[in-house]
């Protein structure tokens, strides 16, 4: 290669590198706020929500541009992390409330209490048991939106065949499984036709029942970033879940075509069903009469428990708008956007006035929960969360599935999220 | 009267005529080689800037400690040391090892047998082609979907089929015995034709008259074909070979879109689990060391591949 060819090469190269290097440091427009919105679905109705919430932003900073990425959650991680690879970070990221203490770890989100925000006046406004996943080392890094619940329902029906009685739901484990054993129904060729118990879960997607269950024993998953759940609630809490799948009342990773709850489908007598149930008669609705058969009761046997998800909105640590961002984030908080979020979420407001709105108390699925999320059991763990979130599912599906113990599978997981971290 | 350093023109002539002809040459050969140069410049940037640098940063990102945010701190060989106590870890290169050994024989074998077909002067045969080939073409996503279909337990076309054949049901994606190789069966064959493609291309270089001799020498069907067609091949087997492994140990769409891993870690493969470390536990340094490991595994393999093709020579 001759020394002129040579020294082209070198330059084209250096002018190609010095491009791509000059693209991925470009912070972009300074009077633009960058918003990541994990699980708004792209589509009309993810686009409506979202151009009502910039309308409401617009009010106080008509010139700040919102760019906005809709993210699903299982890419909301991949998509944060190659953000921050290229230098482009978000002011405002919008996600699920285990989130928090992972990214506040990393340093991907920063406190919100010099932006107007203090936990002093989140405890006003929302229930308790949202507080403490917002919080990082005592200091306020996200506040909570809307509340996604899973509450259990069974069929008045379905309890009568079985002889059971439609007035009295398990009282304990022990009730649970005899329950939904009486309620299994099986065709000439043993095939089920109706489960006695519905998961609602995909196969390895078990991780946010196994936290019910586990609240339900008086268990908690992380003290701080110490796993817990591997102690003697935890055991129980997988030991019925296991036994409910063994012994038939329910069929593992089983899921109708149109992945709705097996209860409220009239697919299973009894299971994990939706804060929102649509009683109309039209298309997607079960009907009134389904609708009245339904009763929704909370997981119980040590304590009342209530698995819930939900969403928050946090601020960029490197954002270089704090105020814009921080009124994105008080439009997120306002409640007709909640509203509007826990339509699309399928969840409820999480702000405590919101409690005799019309759209609670206009469903008797999300009055429900909403009158239970004091009994509100939270899917979190500091730092290690991503770690239970990310092996979970399949240490869970081990013990499940009879391939090792709950106690082994629960101290494999633990043992995971230690050495992780 | 000429001095010793003078010529004469014609002395000049004669004497510069090579050496004209060699800087012409030489000329020519320059050109020739600032235009390969320049042929070549998008190729090499490419390979420097999406190969080479990134190849690099990998293999320095797996002795540090980086997560996502900064640079990390140089810990040498933790990471790889790590790798050796990880469950999930271990899984994921057994299930990538079986993965790859049970596709890669099966599909190769599948596509000689479907390309000797398809070679022969059948009715037909353009749109055969097409239709083996047509899930090369098709979308992983697409592909998938389809597949999770006919897994289904409840409805599925797969569980239909099985209970007219009088066998019993199975949970195909939902059990960890059969998850893997209900993948595998994806795999192969959604790589079929592409190697298909590939063995047609290698059958139509076969020497029609080293077929003729052998068949006027007395050689039947059997041994025209492991004594002239299969020789012949060497260089595809050795192609697909390579580019099988290579693609069966990146399987990772097809892993994503219907199992997510599971069920209990069942079909957990190595690129899946990289992707998991990178960018759900954000543990950047630890998933390069783990990228580190499949490309000296993949390396493994090629080179082994590598020495059957050196004794199929020698032999």
């Amino acid at each position: 290669m001759s020394g002129r060819a040579l020294a082209a090469v070198l330059a084209t190269l250096a002018a190609v590198t010095t491009t791509l290097t000059g693209c991925s440091a470009d912070r972009g427009d300074s009077d633009t706020l960058r918003v990541l919105l994990a699980n708004f679905p792209a589509n009309n109705q993810g686009q409506a929500v979202y151009d009502d919430i910039v309308d409401i932003f617009h009010e106080s900073y008509p010139d700040v541009k919102v760019e906005a990425d809709f993210v699903p959650y299982d890419n909301l991680n991949a998509k944060i992390a190659t953000s921050l690879a290229a230098g482009t970070t978000y002011d405002v990221i919008s996600a699920g409330v285990g989130w928090i203490q992972p990214l506040a770890g990393l340093g991907a989100i920063g406190s919100l209490e010099d932006d107007g925000f203090s936990t002093e006046q989140l405890e006003e406004t929302v229930y308790p048991s949202f507080i403490p996943p917002m919080l990082q080392d005592g200091e306020l890094y996200g506040v909570p939106i809307v509340a996604n619940p899973r509450v259990l329902a069974y069929s008045r029906s379905a309890f009568e065949a079985a002889g059971l009685d439609p007035d009295s739901p398990p009282r304990d484990f022990d009730e649970l499984v005899a329950d939904a054993q009486a309620l299994t129904e099986h065709d000439a060729d043993g095939n089920i036709t109706q489960a006695g118990f519905d998961f609602w879960a995909k196969p390895s997607g078990y991780r946010q029942q196994f936290v019910a269950f586990l609240g339900a024993a008086g268990g908690t998953l992380f003290d701080d970033t110490e796993p817990r759940f591997d102690g003697p609630e935890g055991e129980r809490a997988l030991s019925t879940m296991r036994d409910l799948i063994a012994d038939g009342s329910s069929q593992y990773g089983y899921q109708n075509t149109a992945q709705t709850a097996l209860v409220t489908a009239g697919q299973a007598g009894m299971g994990f069903a939706s804060p929102y149930v649509d009683c109309s008669e039209g298309e997607g609705g079960i009907g009134a009469d389904k609708c009245d058969d339904l009763v929704y009761f909370s997981l119980e046997d040590e304590q009342s428990a209530m698995f819930t998800g939900g969403r928050i909105a946090a601020m960029g640590a490197q954002s270089e708008l704090p105020d814009a961002a921080a009124a994105f984030i008080r439009a997120m908080q306002d409640p007709a956007t909640q509203e509007a979020i826990s339509v699309m979420d399928v969840g409820v407001p999480v702000d405590k006035a919101a409690a005799d709105s019309d759209f609670v108390r206009g469903n008797p699925a999300s009055t429900y929960a909403v009158d239970h999320l004091d009994s509100a059991i939270m899917e979190y763990g500091g730092t290690n969360f991503l770690e239970f979130r990310s092996a979970g599912g399949w240490a869970l599906d081990e013990a499940l599935l009879g391939q090792t113990s709950p106690e082994d599978a629960l101290s494999a997981l633990a043992d995971l999220s230690r050495t992780r971290t | 009267m000429t001095t010793g350093s003078e010529l004469s023109p014609v002395s000049v002539v004669n004497a510069s005529s090579p050496a004209r002809r060699r800087r012409r040459r030489g000329g020519v050969e320059r050109a020739r080689a600032r235009a390969g140069w320049f042929l070549l410049a998008p190729a090499f940037l490419h390979s420097i800037v999406f190969i080479a640098i990134p190849a690099v940063t990998v293999v320095v990102l797996s002795f540090t400690d980086t997560k996502v945010i900064g640079g990390g701190s140089w810990i040498g060989l933790s990471n790889y040391t790590e790798l050796l106590d990880d469950p999930l870890f271990k899984k994921a290169v057994g299930h990538t090892v079986l993965y790859t050994i049970a596709v890669v024989p099966v599909a190769m074998a599948i596509a000689i047998l479907v390309a000797i077909g398809l070679n022969q002067n059948i009715r037909g045969r353009a749109l055969f082609r097409t239709l083996f080939y047509i899930p090369v073409v098709t979308s992983t996503v697409a592909v998938a979907s389809v597949w999770l279909w006919i897994y289904n337990p409840s409805s599925g076309l797969g569980n239909e089929v099985l209970s007219f054949l009088g066998l019993s049901r199975s949970g195909w994606l939902t059990d960890p015995d059969s998850a893997l190789p209900a993948l595998m069966a994806i795999g192969i064959w959604q790589g079929l034709g592409a190697k298909m493609v590939l063995y047609l291309a290698a059958l139509s270089n076969v020497s029609p008259e080293l077929v003729e001799a052998a068949r006027l020498d007395g050689a039947n069907r059997w041994q025209v074909f492991w004594n002239v067609t299969w020789p012949a091949l060497a260089p595809a087997h050795f192609f697909v070979l390579v580019t099988s492994i290579a693609s069966s140990f990146q399987v990772f769409d097809l892993v994503f879109v219907t199992t997510n891993g599971g069920p209990a870690n069942a079909t957990n493969v190595l690129a899946f689990d990289i992707f998991l470390n990178a960018f759900q536990r954000l543990d950047t340094g630890y998933a390069a060391a783990e990228t580190v490991v499949m490309l000296l595994i993949v390396g493994a393999f090629v080179y082994i591949g590598r020495l059957t093709q050196r004794d199929r020579k020698e032999v």
